[in-house]
This record gives C-alpha cells, structure tokens and sequence, in this order.
C-alpha cells in the first residue's frame, strides 16, 4: 500500500511542473462534468431500457415454458454481455499500452518495488477508458433491479462486486498480454481482439429481434433455445449470467463472484511479479528496400494512425456501434447519436496523438524542411478524413439499411466542419500546455480540457444532425420555430464553427511558432 | 573562403538564466569545427539555435550565407543535423522512416538509394524492416546517422554523436566526416571525447558557461595556455578552470 502512495505521489512529477498550480478547483469541476455527461449518455439508455422491460416483463411459464424468469431475461441477457464485453475490450489493450508506453517504466524497474506493485499501478492508470461501458452496465441493472421490484441497494452493492470482478479480470488478461506480447505484437494481438468484437457484435446484430415490431410471440420464437443457458438448471454457473443472477440477489452468484474475484486477485498477484517488458524481436535479415512514396507526410501519419490499436477501437466502435443501434431501433437518429458521440470522442483524441508523436521525438519535426503550418493542417485533416469517412459510411448503411431519406447526406457539410473544429480545438489545448506529459497512450487533457473539446463537439454534432431528422417531421401544421431550426439548424452550425475554428487555428499557429 | 556556419552574438536566456551568452561563430566552408565545453556550458542550446529548432533571444544566425530568420526551410533542406539524443518515429520500421526522410527531402530515388546501400552495408545496419521502437540506443543513432548521411548535406551539426556507437562505427563516423569535409562540406560536432577533437577537427571553439572562451586549431590553442599545457585534455581543464580533479582525486 504504501509502494502505491509512493507511486502515485510522484506519477504526476515525471514532467516538468506546469506553472498552473490551482488546477484543484477546475479539476473537481472536470469530475463534476464528466459525471454529469456520463450521466446524460446513459440515463436516456436506462429509460429506454426500462421502457422496452415493462411491456416483456412477461412470466415465461404464462408462455409455456417450463423456466422461472420472464420475457425480458433475454435482453438482460445480451446488453450485460455486450457491454461487459465492450468495458473488458477497452481495458485490457488500455491497460497493456500504458504500462508499454509510458515513459517511466524503465526507471520504476531500476527501483525497490514490487513488480506486480508497479504493474497494478499502470494499469490503474489505464482503467479510466473503460468507464462508459460499465456506466452503461450499471444503468442497465438499475432499471431491471426496478422492474423486478428487488431491494434496489442492495442489488446495486451486488453489481459493483461483478464490475470488481471485471476489473480484475482485464488485469488479469493484461497482465497475461503484456507479459506474452512484445512491443509491436501487442499491436496485432489488439487487432485481433478488434476483429473478435466487430465479429461479435454482428452475431449479435442478426439475433437482437427489430424490438419495435417484434411481438413478445416472435421473440419467444427466435430466442426459444436461448432460455436454457439463462434459467437452466446450472446456468447461474455462467459468469455470462452473473450480472442478470446478481441484480435479482442470487445469494448463490453472489458467493461465485466473489470466489472468482478473489481466485483472480490471487493470480494477478502471481502473473504481475514475474513481468517484464522484454522485445521478443524477431530479426529479419532479409532487407526490404525503401519504397519512396509522393506524399512522404501523409504517408507517415497514417501509418503511425493505423498501428495504434487504440485508434483502431476508436474508428471500430464509431462504425460499429452506430449501426447496431441503428439497426436495432430502425432508427437513423439512435446510430447518429452514437456516430456524433464517438467522433466528439475520438477526432480530437486522434489529431492531438498525431501531434503527440511529433513531442516525443522533438526535434525532429523542426529540423525538416516543411512548413509548421503544412504539419499542423496535417494532423488536423487526417482525424477529420477518418471521421468523415465513418460518418458516411453509417450514412450508407442507413440508406440502404432503413431508407433514409437521402437528403441526410447534406448533413455530411456541417459535420465535416465539426470534426475539422474539434481536432484544432484538440490541436490547440494540447499544444498550449507544452509540458504535456506522455505516460499512457492517450494523450491526456486535463478534464476540463477534455469535456470542453469533447462536449461542444458532441453538441455540435447532434446539432448537425437532429435537425435533418426534424425535416421528415415537418408539415402543415409545424410551429415556426420548428420549421426554422429544422432548415438552417445545421448551417447555422456550419457557420459556428467555421469561424471559431478559424480563430483557433490562427491561435495555434501562433503556440507552434513559439515552440521550442 | 565562404563562411558557412555564422553567429553574430547569439544568445539565450532561459527565464534570468544566461544559458548562451553573445557567441560569435565563423566556421568556413569544408572546415571540422569542434564545439568543447563542460557538461551544461551551452553546447546543446547553440546547435538548436543553429538549426533553428530553438529561437535566440539575441543574435543572428546565418547559414551558408542565408539569415536563418527568413530562410529556414531552404536552410533546413541545406544541413544534416544529428541532435544529442535519437528520437525517431517508434511506431514506423527503419525503411519507412527513410522513405519518409527522401520523400521529405525530395530527394533523388535512384541516387540516394545506391548512397543508403553504402551506407548500411558500411554501418551494418540490417535491421530496417524492423520497427524503430524495437531499436537499441547506437542503431537508432545508427539509422539518425545514414538517414543524414545518405543526403550529403552541404552543412551538417553532429551533437555528441558518437555516444552509443560502438569502436567500429565511431570509427567508421570520423573518417566519413573527414572525407565529407574534404569533399567542400561544413562539419560542426559536439564532442566529450577530446581525442576526436584532436585528431579530427580543423579548428576548436571552447565554450564554458555560456561564453565562448577560446577558439583556434590547436597550435593557437597550446599558445593560450599559461602553464605551459600542451595536451588538448589539460589544456581544456585549464581554460574551463577545472584543474582541480587532481587535487580532487587525491583527496578522495
Ligand atoms: N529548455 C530549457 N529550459 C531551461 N534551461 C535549459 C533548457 N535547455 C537547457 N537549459 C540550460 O542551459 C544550460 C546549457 O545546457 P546545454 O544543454 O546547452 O548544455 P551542454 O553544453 O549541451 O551540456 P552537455 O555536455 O551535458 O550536453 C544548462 O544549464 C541547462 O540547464
Ligand atoms: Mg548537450
């Protein structure tokens, strides 16, 4: 315990102090906005949740089948899979690459602590990418635990033991990976596990009934088989069905989890003593030649975009999880929203990497012959392409997917100028604290510098595209204001943004001049 | 003789810190300009400042004759620079990273391809297809080296650049630098290692605290000396005023 004090005590003095020393206030204030925006993201899910569970909380023995549970069961089922899933995803490559990546670990080595003391703390670190999902997850127990009418504290205590338990078991995976995986297969082994998920989540795409027109009938009909490993006789054995068994207060899973988060503790306790960062490299003698490309710069930070697994989950999930929901709810604005989320969430997140990149192997970038502002409209237009690209493609599917009306791709224009606005406001914070520091993957902004550029992006993204959707609801007897959002809503945006993020760019080109 | 390298009162304060102080520099063209002083006397700073990664706070620098000020682009397509630590890409393989470097360069496929040959197989550089962060400290030093090298620059700056690398690259360093000079190149090196200055460089410049405080080949440098030191390793402690590591040593 007190190796942890110690580390933690001096994990923020691994760079220069910064001279804003009264960061305190603005960072309680950063927790109380990002409480609230986790809160805005996953209340409206729990009402839909709950929505969707009053009309199917139906005895499945009222439906002749010989199980004790309900209709419901199904989607507490899959939602706790998919989103446990999702939060154990983000960590465990998280947390592989912050121990990978930071800076200090080498010198943590050369000192008297405990390896595992030292692996637990990095991974510590890297936990916090993995909040949304399980916010999500608690959400979502929230309202079964009130459709069951089950002491709602106490069903609450149970679902923080399994989130322990998830916790525990990405440590245990990233402690197994980082140990298995040199720096650059650490690279592929993300990839992999970015191909299992998309493969998993579109399984589960073509089993998720169309709820809105299903009739509890159908469901019972394409989920008949599934009700044997929910309610069998041995199901609570499942650590699939943990999560559903411990919101109804199961005293047996509650023993089981418990158990298994101790026999997990026990192991990453083992495993983390014994790691190291050694670099499995596989010498290749036989030279490929150098292929010289025309655009030397561009070529450059795609690669350096593409290798990073992080960005890859980023761009994944943006594609993916829209078009579940979309297909889910046949409903183009539930994909937007997510769509608007991931790009608020990850644009900036990309383009300050990019930029990150050039810190860390300063002076390099000063010593080449090209121009500040070349580099900087770089790694700003890249992120936006990627984004952009994403948004079309959720655009795409939609088309095709629900028939969306085609007018929906004009929303592409203001989008584009949102994304171009959050990675230069991105570009712009992260390089006005030139002292940045770069232990973890993530670049990471302070929070209230993270919600600032994440919030208004996402607020301009919806801003972008509600009112398209407000278009199809238009008609005769449409109020005024209604129509008027709905027709110059997203140009009005357009125009936002495009003069503040001039503005901004103007500001940042004046911060990299200045860089020394 | 063109002047290549020049500074006219170049200058750096970092906060009150005097960390470069009035330096005036005129190195000519295909000259070996060794660049001495103690841990912390400035040398870092002014290469920075000579290469326009970090802005003088007085001064002027003038490269081959350009004002660094307007011209730093055309400048910088001019000198090779090896800073004193090798930060590269790590997320790029060594043959992606010299892709990178002639593309940026706009350099000539054909030419410069048969130069990086040379060059690899001289420094025994096998690893390119390797990713950089997989690197030990003297090959990333290695591949700094002939991603520079391979452009033959008409300036280069090398900043401690032998450190890390082992007998026979430092070896193999020296003598490609000697001939690139004698080939009409400006070399301006940075070294801990007073035998390369010796042997190597055509003219040295001391710097201590900031200030430049002895400059000349090393005849001019021997007539400096009060007490009469003739090794360039004692004639350096003298005018760095650190003569006192014997008493020092015996003390201990
Ligand atoms: N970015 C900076 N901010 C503040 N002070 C700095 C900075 N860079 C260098 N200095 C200071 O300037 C002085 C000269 O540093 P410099 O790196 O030029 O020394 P050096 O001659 O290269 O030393 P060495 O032989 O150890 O490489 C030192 O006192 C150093 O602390
Ligand atoms: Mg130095």
């Amino acid at each position: 315990m007190r190796e942890f004090l110690l580390l933690y005590k001096y994990a923020s003095k691994i760079t220069k102090p910064t001279k804003n020393r009264m960061l305190n206030f603005s960072n309680v204030l950063g927790w109380i906005i990002s409480l609230i925006l986790i809160l805005l993201l996953t209340i409206p899910l729990g009402m839909a949740f709950y929505e969707i569970g009053k009309s199917l909380m139906i005895p499945l023995s009222s439906l002749g089948l010989d199980y004790n549970g309900y209709l419901f069961d199904i989607y507490m089922f899959i939602y706790p899979l998919t989103f446990g899933l999702m939060a154990v995803l983000t960590l465990v490559p998280s947390m592989v690459f912050n121990i990978y990546e930071s800076e200090d670990i080498e010198f943590l080595f050369t000192l008297p602590i405990r390896r595992s003391s030292i692996f637990i703390f990095k991974s510590i670190m890297g936990l916090s990418m993995g909040m949304i999902p399980l916010a999500i997850l608690v959400v979502v127990g929230i309202s079964y635990a009130l459709l069951l009418k089950v002491n709602l504290i106490l069903s609450i205590i149970a679902m923080l033991f399994f989130i322990v338990f998830l916790l525990f078991l990405s440590l245990l995976l990233g402690a197994f990976f980082a140990r298995i995986m040199t720096k650059s297969s650490a690279k592929i082994i993300s990839q992999i596990f970015l191909y299992v998920s998309i493969i998993f989540y579109v399984v589960l795409m073509n089993l998720i009934p169309r709820q809105m027109e299903a009739s509890p009938q159908d469901i019972l009909n394409s989920f008949n088989s599934f009700f044997a490993i929910i309610h069998g006789d041995y199901s609570y054995l499942l650590p699939i069905n943990w999560f559903m068994y411990l919101v109804n207060l199961d005293i047996r899973v509650f023993g089981l989890v418990i158990l298994a988060t101790l026999v997990l503790g026990y192991f990453i306790y083992k495993n983390s003593n014994h790691f190291e960062l050694e670099s499995g490299r596989g010498k290749t003698k036989k030279t490929k030649g150098v292929s010289v490309s025309k655009h030397p710069v561009i070529n450059k930070e795609l690669r350096l975009t593409f290798r990073n697994p992080q960005n890859l989950f980023g761009i994944a999930y943006a594609i993916v999880f829209p078009i579940i929901m979309l297909l889910i709810n046949k409903q183009f604005l539930s994909g937007a929203m997510f769509v608007a989320l991931f790009a608020s969430m990850y644009t900036s997140n990309l383009s300050m990497q990019l930029m990150s990149v050039e810190r860390k192997t300063w002076p390099l970038i000063m010593l080449l012959p090209v121009n500040d502002n070349f580099i900087l409209r770089v790694k700003a237009l890249i992120p936006t392409a990627i984004y952009t690209f994403v948004y079309l493609i959720v655009l795409i599917v939609s088309y095709f997917g629900i028939g969306l009306n085609p007018i929906m791709f004009l929303s592409v224009i203001p989008m584009i100028s949102v994304l171009l606005f959050s990675s230069y406001f991105g570009l712009y914070l992260y390089l006005k604290n030139p002292n940045r520091d770069f232990n973890g993957p993530a670049v990471k902004l302070n929070f209230r510098e993270n919600i600032s550029v994440q919030f208004t992006s996402f607020l301009f993204g919806l801003g972008s595209i509600i009112p398209f959707v407000m278009l199809d609801y238009i008609d005769n007897n449409s109020e005024l204001w209604f129509k008027a959002i709905a027709w110059f809503g997203p140009w009005l945006i357009l125009i936002v943004t495009v003069v503040i993020t001039t503005r901004v760019i103007n500001s940042t080109k004046k911060i990299l001049n200045n860089w020394e | 003789m063109e002047t290549y390298i020049k500074s006219v009162n170049l200058t750096k304060k970092f906060g009150d810190y005097l960390a470069v102080d009035k330096i005036n520099l005129d190195v000519k063209k295909g000259e070996i300009y060794g660049f001495l002083g103690p841990n912390g006397a400035g040398k870092t700073t002014t290469i920075r400042m000579l290469t326009g990664t970090l802005k003088p706070s007085e001064g002027e620098v003038y490269i081959c004759g350009l004002p660094l000020k307007d011209k730093e682009i055309e400048i910088k397509k001019m000198i090779g620079v090896i800073p004193d630590e090798p930060k590269l890409y790590e997320g790029l393989r060594g043959n992606e990273f010299l892709d990178f470097i002639i593309g940026i360069y706009q350099l000539d496929k054909k030419e410069t391809i048969s130069k990086l040959e040379e060059l690899t197989n001289a420094f025994g550089v096998d690893y390119l297809n390797d990713y950089i962060g997989d690197y030990s400290h003297g090959m990333k030093q290695k591949l700094m080296l002939i991603s520079v090298l391979m452009r033959e620059p008409r300036v280069m700056f090398l900043d401690e650049p032998t450190v890390g690398l082992d007998a026979r690259s430092a070896r193999l360093l020296k003598d490609l630098l000697t001939k690139i000079a004698q080939k009409g190149s400006t070399v301006f090196i940075t070294t801990h290692v007073l035998e390369i200055a010796e042997k190597m460089c055509d003219r040295i410049g001391i710097i201590n605290e900031g200030k430049l405080i002895a400059e000349g080949n090393l005849d001019e440098l021997r007539a400096l000396s009060k007490e009469g030191n003739t090794s360039l390793e004692d004639l350096f402690l003298e005018l760095t005023g650190n003569e006192d590591v014997v008493d020092i040593v015996e003390a201990l």
